[in-house]
Formats: C-alpha cells, sequence, structure tokens
C-alpha cells in the first residue's frame, strides 16, 4: 500500500479486509478529497489478469449513476491493481446506530428510494450487487445523496457480480433461496436485502440478526414454515426445513404499524421480503409502489430538506 | 441507454425487437465507435513506419486462426484487433520489434477472451501455434496491464462486428440456417 503514495494519495486508515485484498480509506493529496481504495493482489494468478477484473472494472468504468460509488481511477503496478473508489464518510449502519428510530423516520423514505434507484440501475444492466447491507449504503448528509457501495470483501473482490455468478454469502441480509445451491443468484436476491435494510431503518435493529439461532430459523419463524403455496421453491430445502418446528407466522405487520411506518410501507415491505423469489417485487416497480406516492416531491420538500442531525 | 445498447454489441447474443429500438441502437453506436478509434495519424504512421504494417498482418492473421483454433466468439477477434490498433497507435514512437507486437497479440486475445466469452482459453493454449515468441505467465500478465491502463479499461468496443451483428439482428425474413450462414462468414 505503500505505492499509492507515488500517485498522491495518503493512507488514512485500514477499512477491509478479505480473501482477495484489502480496502484502506486514503486521502487525494491534491483534490483533498476522500477516497477508499481497494487493493487486489494479482501476483499468484497464473492465468494473468483474472476475468472477474477485466469484466468488472470495465464495466464499474462504464457505469455512471448519482446513486453508486464511481470507479474514480485503476491504478497497477506489477502485482497489485487498485481500484480508487469515491468515498462517504457516513454508512447506513452506523446512521442506524447513532440515531433513534424517531429521528431516522422522517428520512426513510428518501433513503429507501435512492438505494432503489440505484439498485434498479444496476438491475438494468444486468449486474447484482450481492452484498447490500447497511454498512455498503452510503450517505452524504449535505448532498443529501444516498450512494450504493461494496467495500466489504466478504463476498469476493467488491467489483459488483455479473448476474449467475454465485457465491455464497454469509450475511444476514441473504435471501433464503440462496440456501438452495442450484439455485440461480438473481436480482430478486438484492431485493430482499433492501427489504431487510427498510425493515432495519424502521425497527433500528436488523430483521435476522445473526448470532443466536441460524438464519433459516430466524426466516421461518418470522414467516412460518413454508408451504408449497407460500414458496414452490420451497421444497428444495426441505431437507434443512426439516427439524425446524412448524409454528405460525409472527405478525410483523402490527410490530411496524406499531413503530411508525404507514400501511402502504408495510405493503411494500412484504412484497419486498416475499419468501418466493419469483413474486418478490422487483426494485423499478417497488419505485412505482404508492408508499413513494407523496415523496417524488419530499424529496425537494422542506420536511427532507434537514437531512442532518443536531 | 447506451449502455444497455454496448451489452448487445458485446455478449453477441441480444438483438432488437423493433425497427425503432435497432435505429436507436445504431445511432448510438456510431456515436460510440469514434471513442473506441485508435489515435489520429494512425494510418499515415503505419503507411511510413518499414515493418510494422507486416508486423501488424502477421499478427491480424494469427487472431484470425486462434480465433477458429479456440473457438472463440467472432466478437473476441475483433475486440482483440481493435486493442491491438488502439494499443499501437498510442505507442507511436516506439522501436516496434516483432516480438514485442507478438506479446501485445496474446495480451489482447487473452484480454479480449476473458472480456467477451464465458470460459476462456489458458495462456499455454493461446501460445501454442504458430509464434515465434513463447512468453512466460508473468510477462503477459505485465502486458495485459500495461494495455488495460493505455486502453483505460476500456473493452467494450464498437467495432466492424457490432454494426453487423446490429444489421443481422434485424433480417427477421432471413431463414434461420442462412442467418447462421451469413454470421459465420464474417
Amino acid at each position: 500500500m505503500e505505492k499509492v503514495k507515488d500517485w498522491n494519495y495518503k493512507v488514512v486508515e485500514k477499512i477491509g479486509q478479505g480473501v482477495f485484498g484489502e480496502v484502506y480509506k486514503c486521502l487525494n493529496l491534491e483534490t483533498g478529497k476522500k477516497v477508499a481504495i481497494k487493493m487486489i493482489n494479482i501476483q499468484n494468478e497464473p492465468e494473468g489478469v483474472p476475468s472477474y477484473l477485466i469484466a468488472g472494472v470495465s464495466l464499474l468504468k462504464e457505469l455512471e449513476h448519482d446513486n453508486i460509488v464511481r470507479l474514480l481511477d485503476v491504478l497497477t503496478t506489477g502485482r497489485y491493481v487498485y481500484l480508487v473508489f469515491e468515498y462517504l464518510d457516513l454508512d447506513l449502519g452506523s446512521f442506524i446506530r447513532k440515531h433513534t428510530i424517531t429521528s431516522i423516520r422522517p428520512h426513510i423514505k428518501t433513503i429507501l428510494s435512492q438505494i432503489l434507484v440505484g439498485l434498479a440501475y444496476y438491475h438494468s444492466h444486468n449486474i447484482l450487487h450481492g452484498d447490500l447491507q447497511p454498512s455498503n449504503v452510503l450517505i452524504d448528509l449535505k448532498s443529501k445523496k444516498v450512494k450504493l457501495a461494496d467495500f466489504g470483501l466478504t463476498t469476493s473482490f467488491g467489483v459488483p457480480h455479473i448476474e449467475y455468478s454465485y457465491k455464497e454469502v454469509g450475511s444476514p441480509y441473504k435471501a433464503p433461496e440462496s440456501r438452495i445451491r442450484s439455485s440461480v443468484y438473481s436480482t430478486p436476491h438484492d431485493v430482499w436485502a433492501v427489504g431487510c435494510i427498510f425493515a432495519e431503518m424502521v425497527s433500528g435493529k436488523p430483521l435476522f440478526p445473526c448470532g443466536k439461532k441460524d438464519h433459516l430459523s430466524l426466516i421461518v419463524s418470522l414467516f412460518g414454515k413454508p408451504t408449497k403455496e407460500t414458496w414452490p421453491g420451497a421444497n428444495y430445502i426441505s431437507d434443512l426445513l426439516h427439524s425446524h418446528p412448524q409454528c405460525e407466522p409472527a405478525d410483523l405487520a402490527e410490530q411496524l404499524l406499531g413503530l411508525g411506518l404507514e400501511p402502504p410501507g408495510v405493503e411494500l415491505l412484504s412484497r419486498m421480503i416475499s419468501l418466493n423469489p419469483t413474486t418478490r417485487i422487483t426494485a423499478r416497480n417497488a419505485l412505482n409502489h404508492p408508499y413513494f406516492k407523496d415523496s417524488h416531491s419530499s424529496l425537494s420538500s422542506p420536511h427532507y430538506e434537514a437531512f442532518g442531525f443536531p | 441507454n447506451i449502455l444497455e445498447s454496448c451489452e448487445c454489441e458485446c455478449d453477441g447474443t441480444s438483438f432488437y425487437k423493433t425497427k425503432e429500438e435497432c435505429e436507436e441502437a445504431a445511432i448510438i453506436c456510431l456515436e460510440k465507435e469514434l471513442s473506441y478509434m485508435p489515435e489520429p495519424g494512425y494510418v499515415e504512421y503505419l503507411d511510413q513506419s518499414n515493418n510494422l504494417p507486416h508486423f501488424r498482418f502477421r499478427a491480424i492473421q494469427w487472431l484470425i486462426k486462434s480465433r477458429s483454433r479456440l473457438n472463440l466468439s467472432f466478437g473476441t477477434f475483433f475486440n482483440a484487433a481493435n486493442y491491438l490498433d488502439r494499443f499501437i497507435s498510442m505507442h507511436q514512437f516506439h522501436e516496434w520489434k516483432y516480438w514485442m507486437v507478438e506479446l501485445v497479440s496474446v495480451a489482447c486475445l487473452s484480454i479480449a477472451s476473458k472480456f467477451n466469452d464465458t470460459s476462456s482459453p489458458s495462456l499455454h493454449e493461446i501460445q501454442m501455434e504458430e509464434l515465434d515468441y513463447s512468453f512466460q505467465s508473468s510477462t503477459i500478465r505485465r502486458m495485459e496491464l500495461t494495455l488495460l491502463q493505455s486502453l483505460g479499461w476500456r473493452l467494450g468496443c464498437i467495432t466492424t462486428y457490432s454494426f453487423l451483428e446490429l444489421l443481422l439482428s434485424n433480417f427477421d425474413s432471413l431463414e434461420s440456417h442462412l442467418h447462421n450462414e451469413l454470421t459465420t462468414l464474417v
């Protein structure tokens, strides 16, 4: 990482570590702007520059959207590739942790809609994000912009996945169909994660927290045991479900209404976390949901003007 | 949308449903094509140099043969040739030797295939036939990186083949076997 000095970057701190490399928060000494630099080691690649990097970077170079962090530069030495991304200091994870749910509530619509706009842009180009979670949603308080990022390196190199490149994700935001080995890892997977993020903004805590119980048990305890009707694909995971006791679905709607979410919001959320991936709402359709009916104007309305918190 | 059209050209599988969509895509292709051209003065430069036109001719021939030998997509060949020309045109004052052109060609084909094809041949397979020199993986990797940096990682280029694909996709009236025959003629 010493090398970035030659390109006028100063390392501030390490923010991620994974199989594919390391991520550092850096400062561009010329512009004073913060960036995230992902360092990918390719010196042990026997077949030259790996194809995921070639396909991923060339795709990222073409992507340009307000709600997606930009790939600003690609630097290389003979052994490493450094991806220089736009960086924002605040992520949704810390935003939720630092504030009460009442103070977050007025901002949910604008944050959610921007996440969905960014995601719809990805999906329209046949790209999957693959690792959506609050820490990958960056927020700029000044400009009231929300940008999707992937600095985690938990799943892979951080370059968004081309459709069908399935990777096991050990995240509490993963969709139930990810338990089916043969299933196509596809766009509904990302929508499920957005649903989880939505619920987390409303309640202030993860919908399916990792820890005590396993992921599938948590899903079963929320929805009840999947049936042929609720999820026709579920028979593929019947082996996994075998040990789970029969249980009644929890009334999530009531809880969420109690937390101040409007009924259209509850309806939208239920369609985002539909067990059956084929009936799950798409990012684009979610944006047209009645929940956002009054929010398009509100993005610029005084109500949402005060995006920052005291 | 520019990117959607780009996908069409690159993967060679999608096609346009209506005439309007096809026309729109053609206009975008024409606009985009310019940004994937070799540097200005490239043709003059080739004309003036002694050996380079011959080196380039041999390299293109090798790319054509390798595409067929390795059973790669046609788009891969056209992309590789585009990368080769763009790279040479960016290094016009270079003292080009044949081994250099050969190394660049190997890197071009390798990158084009990794970009375009669902599975790409190994560096060993790529180098199996009709090359004067043999390069180590680490050398090719470095060449690939230099090439990628020079091209700005902009690999989804618009080539002659992009337009052909676009035209062929609109030939609804053609029988499928004729369609295939025309595509293989390319």
